[in-house]
């Protein structure tokens, strides 16, 4: 039986290059200099060109397992944790790293570094902690009640917002206690602030969406998902959010009054639940992966079918679109890293900006 | 991901010094050839090379709906969820809980988090119990009762410090609070790994894989054997024994079998709900429906079994006759063909029991589910484990349950066959209310 992505006639996405990493591949980031980091489950980090897929370099990572990958705004640096405790800074240039941090936790879960790049962030079980360019610690926040399960920036490094169970917090680099907390008996697995700062959303363990509106610190929430929800992804207008949680790519519209109410968009191709989604940095193009390892792309706000699909050999781990947006990596459960070109790309051969 | 391959996990839990650690060591130490990555808890000091062990600070995660059966340990999702992905596969995953764990979480995390139930199975809870120590706790700790109510297997550990006769009283007190678990003795923790690791606690096919009697409806008799009398008189000599009184009926019965013997039962229970005539020592026993109340006196007593036609005679008494040497006299002792003893209906003033029910005939499925649906949402914060075997209306297979909390597992499983259709159900937890279930249940059937 053909699948739904067959029947709906979607063009195979081109592939560029694709190479076995030949473990779980858990987190990719694209440098603004067109270089992939690749994070295996086991440790190691593949630093592959972006452009041609050759291994530039392969980092030790950590031993035990590397959990997360951050790259600096100028791609010079490359920040990592793992469950080795520590928090490793690379120059891609070099086998050796830079700065070795330790982030107070048994497992160092997030790393980020702020847009403007002056400083990282760093979170290891309760603790939360930045550090600035030179490594030195910058601030230790007070604990957090449980486990920090997201962070990210805002306002090129103004503010930084962090999830756990029981609470979203948002922080400044200079005061230890949070300057706003939104508190919700709920566990919090995914962060994601609208481009535009209007909106912060969460994906959680309880197989909801919440929203809260910054201006108002009201809040929504969209229930009835068939499972936990860790993947959302804003379009860069600011209007859409895609969420996970389902066989089905489900988008709010938050334009307007905002989504109480509505009726989402609904996206279906997938035939097992999603388990990667991104949107094109400045485009309308959204890109999905689900466990089976089918990819989409699509135009949500045109087009309710794929414009075309890209099948790997196991569970869409991550996906990520190139810096230039004209295509994206994902790679797999079973080690497979894969570049396509978008479908605009794709009547050209050059391949994506290095 | 099959069912088949989902990596079994085993749950251990205990007070601080029941030996888990131990136990723990002795696992990761002995030559068994399994791969096993162990969770440990904050305070664990487990540490073996050439296992994986990671140590995990408990996380509860309530949810906003309040459901307690949706609260789940986000360390283990989190942990767990990481270890699945890896290359190196487990043969085996132990999850070590602190000594004051609420073990539902833990449960739970396996069958709410669908990450979690596509890779791991749940296969047991084993709980270890400081034989010694444990007296100190379970009058008045909701955690160690609940530790002993959700376990699949208990290990009465540390059985050299104390004497044979505590012993028995622990385990007959262990065994009341949870009749389903299968309770081994130990010490040093020493126990077959096979006993620990595949239990099948919460595998349907395994679930009724248990001790027989925990299915068998609860008497006020705890043994009945038949006799082949002659008219006339004959004598039942009792020694000293643990009560000043027993109650015993004695009703006449088809023949010396089973069958005969079960169909007087119902007959039995009854008149054991019937007022009590007292019977002085050298007073008479006859048959019928009247419960005789056999005063006890101290030293031997005789009380005269009056046989108006000869037959066959059904005795149930209250306690084992055993208990005080009774032995019932013709022109010689009395050998009864059949015997059968019972589980006795204990006096339940525990705060964490279990209600088992058996019943024949079929079940509507509808006021079944209604029914259920309605212990579930109004006492499933107080049902810590259930699990059964239904005989439904129109089907001919078995339907096979098992549940924690709100949770509930349930399928149609192999067909009857030439086996009895009956239900047998068996529910563990707090105050259970003993006869409104039984009452429930009963209004269920077709």
């Amino acid at each position: 039986m053909p699948s739904l992505a067959e029947r709906s006639s979607a063009n195979a996405l081109k592939t560029c290059w694709e190479t076995s990493l030949d473990d779980h591949v858990i987190r990719l980031e694209w440098s603004c200099a067109g270089v992939i980091a690749a994070a295996c489950i086991g440790g190691p980090i593949h630093l592959l060109h972006g452009s041609t897929g050759i291994t530039l370099r392969i980092l030790e990572g950590h031993r035990v397992g590397t959990q997360c990958l951050s790259w600096s705004h100028d791609g010079r640096l490359l920040a990592s944790g793992g469950q080795d405790s520590k928090v490793r800074i690379w120059n891609p240039n070099s086998d050796q790293p830079v700065r070795v941090l330790d982030a107070g936790g048994s497992w160092v879960e997030q790393v980020a570094f702020s847009p403007d790049g002056y400083l990282l962030a760093t979170a290891a079980g309760r603790n939360l902690k930045l550090w600035n360019a030179q490594g030195e610690l910058a601030q230790t926040y007070a604990p957090h009640p449980s486990t920090i399960s997201d962070i990210q920036w805002q306002h090129q490094g103004l503010f930084l917002t962090s999830g756990c169970y029981g609470q979203l917090a948002t922080f400044t680099p200079d005061t230890r206690q949070p300057i706003k907390q939104f508190r919700w008996k709920g566990s919090i697995l995914k962060v994601a602030w609208s481009p535009d700062g209007n909106y912060v959303a969460t994906g959680n363990q309880d197989a909801s969406v919440h929203f809260w509106y910054r201006k108002t610190a009201k809040d929504l929430e969209m229930s009835g998902y068939p499972t936990k929800v860790r993947e959302l992804s804003w379009d860069a207008t600011s209007r859409y959010l895609a969420t996970g949680g389902s066989a089905i790519v489900i988008i709010w519209d938050c334009g307007g009054k905002g989504p109480a109410g509505t009726r989402p968009i609904q996206l279906e191709a997938h035939e097992t639940l999603l388990s990667a989604l991104e949107y094109q940095r400045k485009g309308d193009l959204l890109a999905s992966g689900c466990q089976n390892g089918l990819v989409c792309v699509w135009n949500p706000r045109k087009k309710q079918t794929p414009l075309g699909t890209s099948q790997l050999d196991g569970a869409a781990t991550q996906i990520r679109w190139a810096p230039d947006d004209r295509g994206l990596v994902a790679s797999s459960a079973s080690g497979l890293v894969r570049t396509v070109l978008s479908v605009a790309a794709a009547d050209t051969s050059r391949g994506f900006a290095a | 991901m099959t069912a088949e391959n989902r990596v079994p996990v085993t749950v251990l839990t205990g007070f601080l010094g029941s030996g888990k650690t131990t136990l723990l060591n002795r696992i990761l130490t002995e030559q068994h050839g399994k791969r096993i990555a162990v969770i440990e808890n904050e305070f664990g000091e487990v540490g073996v090379d050439n296992e994986l062990v990671v140590n995990a600070e408990e996380e509860i995660f309530e949810m906003n709906n309040g459901c307690i059966c949706c609260t789940v340990r986000g360390d283990l999702i989190r942990i767990l969820g990481n270890l699945m992905k890896r290359k190196d596969r487990f043969d085996n995953i132990l999850i070590e809980t602190t000594g004051l764990a609420d073990p539902a979480p833990v449960a739970q995390t396996f069958f709410v988090d669908d990450e979690m139930k596509t890779k791991m199975a749940l296969d047991g809870i084993v709980t270890l119990v400081d034989a010694k120590h444990i007296w100190q706790h379970i009058d008045d700790s909701d955690e160690a009762k609940e530790q002993v109510a959700f376990a699949d297997v208990i290990l009465l550990n540390k059985i050299d410090l104390v004497s044979p006769a505590d012993l028995d009283r622990l385990e007959a007190r262990i065994h009341a609070m949870n009749p389903a678990a299968r309770i081994y003795r130990t010490q040093d923790a020493r126990i077959d790994l096979e006993r620990v690791l595949n239990v099948g606690g919460f595998n349907l096919e395994r679930a009724l894989e248990v001790e027989p009697r925990f299915l068998e409806p609860e008497y006020p008799f705890e043994w009945a054997g038949i006799h082949r009398f002659e008219a006339g008189t004959h004598e039942f000599v009792m020694q000293d024994g643990p009560d000043p009184v027993m109650n015993c009926v004695l009703l006449p019965v088809h023949d010396a079998t089973f069958e005969s013997l079960e169909e007087v039962q119902m007959d039995a229970v009854l008149t054991f709900s019937d007022p009590e005539v007292p019977v002085q020592p050298d007073g008479k026993i006859i048959p019928g429906r009247r419960l005789h109340q056999l005063v006890l006196p101290e030293g031997e007593k005789r009380f005269t079994i009056e046989i108006p036609d000869a037959g066959d005679y059904a005795l149930f008494t209250e306690h084992h006759p055993n208990e005080f040497q009774a032995v019932v006299y013709g022109s010689e002792p009395l050998h009864p063909p059949i015997t059968k003893e019972y589980k006795p209906d204990h006096e339940h003033d525990e705060a964490v029991s279990s209600v088992g029910i058996t019943v024949r005939g079929d079940l509507d499925q509808k006021k079944l589910n209604g029914w259920l649906q309605g212990v579930l949402m109004n006492q499933g914060p107080d049902i810590f484990r259930m699990k059964g075997v239904l005989s439904i209306q129109g089907d001919p297979r078995r339907f096979i349950f098992q549940g924690v909390h709100m949770l509930f597992d349930g399928r149609p499983d192999r067909e009857w066959g030439s086996e009895q259709r009956h239900n047998s159900l068996i529910f563990i937890g707090r105050g259970l209310d003993r006869a409104a279930l039984n009452e429930g249940f009963r209004q269920c059937l077709a």
